[in-house]
C-alpha cells in the first residue's frame, strides 16, 4: 500500500493550511480566555466560545476535506493523473480519504490541545460522560468527512443522477420511518435501541463502501463514478432496509407458539383462556391473550397492566397505551374463540393499573398511585374515587357496590370503600412488618414477621378479628395457602438453611401433615404454590441462577410426596394478579413450564403434554 | 549534411528506400567520401522527423549492399572501397524506374523525345554538387 | 485472447452513451515497436477507444487489452509499463515540477532521474515553479519528461500537439524520436497533426462514425492509395473506374479526379490503354488527404 500513502503524504502537504487554521484557532480561544476571565456570576462566555470552536472546527475542516479530497478531482478531471500512473484504485482512495481523516483528526488534536488550558478538566466539556468527548471530537468529524464526500460527489458530477438519489433518499427516509413506527408501535423502545447501531453502522459502512466505489469503477469519470457510488450505496442501504425489515417482521411474529423466556402465565377463572407473558423477541415483549382450546391468539402490545378477568371467566379487562396513540381502557368479551374487544379513550394522564373487576364486568377499579378510581368499563366513565392509592397490595370488589383494598401501611390496612356513600371503613389494622399470602371467603392469611421470630395468623376480614395463630418462629415462610376444604398449606424453610417442609394445618391452626422438601439447588430459591387438581397438591421450585426448576406432587391429606417432576414447574399467575375472589380456583387446569414450552402433566405418570396453543 | 537527403512523405516510393537512395547518390556524386562517418540513425532520424526504424532499415540495407561500414563502438561509416554493383542489379533498379517514369510520361501524353530531354536535363541537375534543396 | 504480444490491443470493442454509439466492434493490434497512430474526426470515437485501452472504461461490449492482459483489471499493474500523456495536462497545478518527479519516482521501479532533469533543462523549465502557473507548451514538457522517466514500453499520447505552436511541436517529436532510437517504445497516439506524424507513424487506423475504416500498415496504405486525374472523356463514353475502388470521385472543369485504393502499377497501366483516357496523372496522397478522403463527409478531393 506504499502507493496510498504516497498519494495521502501529497494530499497532506497540499493542504496542510488547515492544521494552521486549527492552531491558530486554538491560540484565539486562548486570548478569548485571557481577555473574558471567567467572572464569578454571570455566564462564562469564553468557556462557551471555546467549546463552540473546539466542537464545530473539525466538523468544519471534515465537510470541507470529505468535499474536497476527491470530488473536486473528479470534477476538475484531475484524476487522470493517478490513474495513469501504477496506482490501484484502492490506493488513490484510501490515500485521499485516508490524508482527510488524518487531517481531520490532526486538526481536532490541535485545537484541542491548545486549547485544553480554557477547560476545567483539560477536555471541553461536551457531555455529561467522557464518552461524548470521543463522540463529538472524533466520531462526528469523521462521519463528516464520509459523508461530504459522498453528498458532493452526488452533486457535483452533474450527471442528472442527482432527482434519482434525492427520491432514493426520500424513498428510504419513508420506509425507515415506517419500519420505526411498526417497531416503536408494539410498545417497546428497547427493539429500536437494539436496531439503531447496526443500522447507523451498516449505513455508514454503505457510505464508505460506495465512496470507494465511485474511484474504483468510475475511474475519473465523473458520470460513472457517480453512477458506481448511486449504485452501491442505494443498493447497500436497500439491502440493510431488506434485513431491517426481516428483523421487524421476525419480531413482530412472535406468537404463542415461539419459545417463551419466562414461566409466567395467567388464565381466566374457567380456564378457557389463559394470558401469556412468556415471551420476548429483542426487547419486544407482546402478552398473548389465548383461546387455550383452538389456539387462536390475541396479541396485546403496549400493555400498561396486566389483564384482569371477571369471576365466570366471560370478561377481561386491560388498559394500553401505545407510544404514539392515546391510553385506552380495552374490555374484551369472551364468548367464544375470537374474543370481541372494545376501546374507550381513557382521557386521565399518567399511568393507571387496573386492580380488579367487579363480578358482572361492568365496572372496574384502577390505581394511579396515589388514588384509586372506579370506572365503567364501557364507557371509562368514572363513578367514584378515593385517595386510597398508595402501597396497594391488592383489592377486589365485594358485590358491585363495594370495593376491599389491602394496603401495606403501617403494617397492613384493610378497608372496605363504600362507592354510593364514598365512606371508607378500616376492617383490619395490623401492626408492624405483615405481609399477606393469601384471601379467600372473607378470610384473610398473614404472616407477621418480628425479631423475635414470626407467627402466621389468620383474619375474618368482615368481623375484623384475628382467628388463628401458628407459630412460624426462626422459619421463612415461602408459601401459605387456602385448600379448597378450608384447610391451609405452608411451605417453609429455615432461615439460614435450604431445606424446606411442606406443611398442613387444619382450620384451628393444629398441623396435621408435613414433610421434609429437600431444594434441589444449595441457594436461595423459593417454593412456590402451584395449586391443587383434586387430591394432590402441586409445588414449583425455582432457581434462577442455576436454571434449575423443579415440581413436587404431594397427596392433599397426608402430604406425602408422591412425585417429583425435574425440569419443569407449575407456571404462577404474575404477582399483580393479586387477590380477588376466584383467583385461586383450581377449576383451572395446571400449567408447566419445561424448557421454554408450556405443557400439561399427569401428576400420576408424570407424562407431559404440550397445550394445543404452544405448537 | 543531412540536408543533402530529404524525403517526401507523400512520394510513393517508401521512405527508407528514398534515404537509401539519397545515401547511394551521394556516395555515388563523392559528397559523401570514402571512410567518411555517416550521421548516427538517432541523429538522422531526428533531422529528418523520421521512425528511426526507418533509418535502421535503410542502413542496415545499405550496410549489407557494402554501400556503408557498421564498425562497433565507432559509428557507421561510407565504406572505404566502393561496392560493387551486379549488373543484373543495377539493370533491374533502372528498369524499374524507367518503366515508372515511362508510364507517368506517357499518361501525361508527353512524347517520347519530352520523356528523354527530361531524363537529360535530371542527370544534369544531380550531378551538380548539391547545396542545401529545398523541397 | 492475445497471442502474438501486441502491446496494445481491442478485441470487438464496443462502447456506447445512452443511445449513442461512440465504437462499434473495434478490433486492432499494435506490435511492439510500432509507431501506431489512430485517426478519427471529433466525436469518432478516439477518446473512447483510448481509455477502454487504458483500463479507464469499461466497454459495453468486447475487451481491450494490455500487455496481453484485459486492460481494466489489470491497469493498475500495466501502469508501471506505460507512460500517458493526456490530451489536458492533469497533473495537481500546486506541485513543482521537482515534486511531481519526486512523488512519481516513488511508484516505479525504474526511474531515469537524470533524464528527467536534461529534458527539463533542455526546454528551460524551473522544477520549483508550481506546474499551475507553467505554460502550455512548459507543462506538456513536464508531463513527457514524467511519461518517459520510468522507461515505459508504451507511450499513449493523445493529441499531443494540441495547442503546441511549431517550435514546441518540432521539440516534441524531436524528444519522441530520441526516445524511440534510444529505446525501441512502442508508440500508440492519437492526433490532428497528421503532417507531423507522417514520417513517424508505422501502422494507421482511422475511425469513422464508431467503426474501423482504415486499419493497416503505412506503407501498405501509401502504396495503394492514388489520386487519379484525367481529360474528361468524350460525350458518351462512360467513365468507369473499375476495376479500381475509388473511395471519392469529382467532376472538375478540365476533367475528372478520383481517389482510388486499390493502385497497381501494371492494372492501372492496362486501364488507361483500354478506357483511352487522356492526359492522365497520377498522384501519390499525404496522410491527410487519405484521412480527408476516407473520414471526411462523402469524401473530398483537394
Amino acid at each position: 500500500m506504499s502507493g496510498a500513502f504516497a498519494v495521502a503524504s501529497r494530499e497532506v502537504r497540499e493542504r496542510r493550511g488547515v492544521l494552521g487554521v486549527a492552531a491558530l484557532s486554538g491560540l484565539l480561544l486562548l486570548l478569548l480566555r485571557v481577555l473574558l476571565p471567567a467572572g464569578r456570576s454571570g455566564p462564562d462566555v469564553g468557556l462557551f466560545f471555546a467549546v463552540a470552536v473546539v466542537v464545530a472546527l473539525p466538523i468544519a475542516v471534515g465537510l470541507t476535506l470529505g468535499a474536497s479530497v476527491i470530488a473536486r478531482d473528479v470534477a476538475e478531471g484531475r484524476l487522470g493523473f493517478y490513474f495513469a500512473r501504477p496506482l490501484s484504485g484502492l490506493d488513490i482512495w484510501a490515500g485521499k480519504m485516508g490524508a482527510a481523516v488524518v487531517l481531520t483528526l490532526a486538526a481536532t488534536a490541535l485545537v484541542t490541545a491548545i486549547a485544553s488550558p480554557v477547560f476545567p478538566t483539560g477536555l471541553p466539556p461536551v457531555g455529561p460522560a467522557p464518552g461524548y468527548v470521543l463522540l463529538f471530537l472524533i466520531v462526528v468529524p469523521l462521519v463528516c468527512v464520509i459523508v461530504a464526500h459522498v453528498g458532493a460527489v452526488l452533486l457535483r458530477s452533474r450527471s442528472g443522477l442527482l432527482p434519482y438519489d434525492l427520491a432514493a433518499g426520500v424513498a428510504v427516509l419513508a420506509a425507515l420511518a415506517w419500519l420505526g413506527r411498526l417497531l416503536l408501535g408494539v410498545g417497546t423502545r428497547k427493539t429500536a435501541e437494539i436496531a439503531i447501531p447496526p443500522l447507523v453502522l451498516g449505513t455508514l459502512a454503505a457510505l464508505v463502501i460506495a465512496g470507494a466505489a465511485q474511484v474504483l469503477a468510475g475511474r475519473g469519470d465523473a458520470r460513472r463514478g457517480h453512477r458506481a457510488l448511486s449504485r452501491t450505496l442505494w443498493g447497500s442501504v436497500a439491502a440493510l432496509l431488506a434485513v431491517l425489515g426481516l428483523f421487524v417482521a421476525w419480531v413482530l411474529g412472535i406468537s404463542p407458539s415461539s419459545p417463551g423466556v419466562r414461566p409466567i402465565v395467567g388464565s381466566s377463572p374457567d380456564g378457557a383462556y389463559v394470558v401469556t407473558y412468556l415471551h420476548e423477541r429483542a426487547g419486544h415483549e407482546p402478552v398473548f391473550l389465548v383461546h387455550g382450546a383452538t389456539g387462536r391468539f390475541l396479541r396485546l402490545e403496549a400493555l400498561q397492566t396486566g389483564v384482569r378477568f371477571t369471576a365466570d371467566g366471560k370478561t377481561a379487562v386491560w388498559a394500553e397505551k401505545p407510544p404514539f396513540g392515546t391510553r385506552s381502557l380495552v374490555k374484551a368479551r369472551l364468548e367464544g374463540p375470537e374474543p370481541v374487544v372494545t376501546r374507550t379513550e381513557l382521557s386521565e394522564p399518567g399511568w393507571l393499573w387496573p386492580l380488579a373487576l367487579s363480578e358482572d364486568g361492568s365496572r372496574v377499579l384502577l390505581n394511579n398511585g396515589s388514588t384509586l378510581s372506579v370506572r365503567e368499563t364501557a364507557t371509562a366513565r368514572a363513578v367514584a374515587q378515593a385517595p386510597l392509592g398508595s402501597y396497594v397490595r391488592g383489592a377486589t370488589f365485594v358485590g358491585a357496590g363495594r370495593v376491599r383494598v389491602y394496603r401495606n401501611v403501617d403494617g397492613l390496612i384493610v378497608s372496605d370503600w363504600d362507592l354510593q356513600s364514598g365512606k371508607v371503613i378500616e376492617r383490619v389494622h395490623i401492626v408492624g412488618s405483615t405481609a399477606l399470602y393469601d384471601v379467600r371467603g372473607g378470610r384473610m392469611i398473614v404472616v407477621r414477621s418480628a425479631s423475635s421470630g414470626g407467627t402466621l395468623e389468620i383474619y375474618d376480614i368482615e368481623a375484623g378479628r384475628l382467628q388463628v395463630t401458628f407459630p412460624t418462629g426462626d422459619q421463612r415462610v415461602d408459601f401459605a395457602r387456602w385448600l379448597d376444604d378450608g384447610r391451609v398449606v405452608v411451605v417453609s424453610s429455615p432461615r439460614f438453611d435450604d431445606d424446606a417442609r411442606l406443611r398442613i394445618f387444619d382450620a384451628s391452626g393444629q398441623e396435621i401433615a408435613a414433610t421434609p422438601l429437600a431444594s434441589p439447588a444449595r441457594s436461595r430459591s423459593l417454593w412456590r404454590w402451584g395449586g391443587q387438581a383434586g387430591d394432590t397438591l402441586v409445588l414449583g421450585y425455582h432457581n434462577r441462577e442455576r436454571e434449575s426448576y423443579e415440581t413436587v406432587f404431594a397427596d392433599a391429606r397426608t402430604a406425602a410426596v408422591k412425585r417429583r417432576e425435574p425440569h419443569i414447574m407449575p407456571v404462577f399467575p404474575p404477582w399483580w394478579s393479586g387477590h380477588g375472589a376466584g383467583e385461586t380456583r383450581s377449576r383451572r387446569p395446571i400449567l408447566y413450564f419445561e424448557r421454554g414450552r408450556v405443557v400439561t402433566v399427569d401428576p400420576a405418570t408424570g407424562a407431559r403434554t404440550r397445550v394445543p396453543w404452544q405448537g | 549534411m543531412s540536408a543533402a537527403i530529404t524525403v517526401d512523405p507523400r512520394d510513393a516510393v517508401p521512405i527508407w528506400r528514398q534515404i537509401e537512395e539519397g545515401m547511394r547518390r551521394l556516395v555515388a556524386v563523392g559528397a559523401l567520401a570514402p571512410a567518411a562517418p555517416v550521421p548516427s540513425v538517432r541523429d538522422l532520424a531526428r533531422d529528418l522527423g523520421v521512425n528511426p526504424m526507418t533509418v535502421s532499415k535503410a542502413y542496415q540495407r545499405l550496410a549489407d549492399a557494402g554501400v556503408l561500414e557498421v564498425r562497433r563502438g565507432e559509428g557507421t561509416f561510407v565504406a572505404g572501397t566502393p561496392p560493387k554493383v551486379a549488373p543484373f542489379e543495377r539493370a533491374r533498379s533502372m528498369k524499374d524506374a524507367a518503366v515508372r517514369y515511362a508510364g507517368v510520361a506517357m499518361g501525361l501524353g508527353a512524347a517520347e523525345d519530352d520523356a528523354t530531354a527530361a531524363v537529360k536535363d535530371a542527370w544534369a541537375a544531380l550531378t551538380k554538387r548539391p547545396r542545401g534543396e529545398k523541397r | 485472447m492475445n497471442d502474438t504480444g501486441a502491446v496494445l490491443a481491442t478485441e470487438r470493442l464496443s462502447v456506447r452513451y445512452g443511445s449513442r454509439v461512440a465504437l462499434l466492434d473495434v478490433s486492432l493490434r499494435v506490435p511492439p515497436g510500432s509507431v501506431f497512430v489512430l485517426l478519427g474526426r471529433n466525436g469518432a470515437g478516439k477518446s473512447s477507444l483510448v481509455r477502454c485501452a487504458l483500463g479507464r472504461q469499461r466497454p459495453d461490449s468486447g475487451r481491450a487489452f494490455l500487455f496481453g492482459a484485459d486492460a481494466w483489471r489489470t491497469r493498475a499493474k500495466a501502469m508501471a509499463r506505460v507512460g500517458v500523456v493526456p490530451e489536458e495536462p492533469d497533473a495537481p497545478p500546486d506541485m513543482t515540477a521537482r515534486e511531481l518527479a519526486s512523488f512519481c519516482r516513488g511508484l516505479y521501479a525504474t526511474w531515469d532521474d537524470a533524464g528527467v532533469a536534461a529534458r527539463l533543462r533542455r526546454f528551460d523549465i524551473p522544477d520549483d515553479v508550481p506546474f499551475g502557473r507553467l505554460s502550455k507548451g512548459q507543462k506538456g514538457a513536464v508531463m513527457l519528461a514524467l511519461c518517459l522517466a520510468p522507461r515505459p514500453e508504451l507511450l499513449v499520447l493523445d493529441d499531443p500537439t494540441l495547442g503546441l505552436d511549431a517550435v514546441a511541436r518540432r521539440a516534441l517529436y524531436d524528444e519522441l524520436i530520441g526516445d524511440l532510437a534510444d529505446r525501441g517504445t512502442t508508440v500508440f497516439l492519437t492526433t490532428h497533426d497528421l503532417d507531423g506524424v507522417e514520417r513517424l507513424a508505422t501502422h494507421v487506423a482511422i475511425l469513422k462514425d464508431a467503426r474501423l475504416v482504415l486499419y493497416e500498415e503505412m506503407e501498405a496504405m501509401k502504396a495503394r492509395f492514388r489520386r487519379i486525374r484525367c481529360a474528361r472523356p468524350a460525350p458518351g463514353d462512360r467513365a468507369a473506374w473499375t476495376p479500381f475502388v475509388t473511395v471519392a470521385e469529382r467532376s472538375r472543369e478540365w476533367g475528372l479526379e478520383a481517389v482510388v485504393s486499390n493502385f497497381e502499377e501494371g492494372a492501372f497501366a492496362a486501364f488507361v490503354a483500354q478506357a483511352g483516357l487522356r492526359d492522365v496523372e497520377v498522384g501519390t496522397l499525404s496522410l491527410e488527404e487519405v484521412f480527408v478522403s476516407l473520414a471526411g463527409e462523402g469524401g473530398g478531393v483537394s
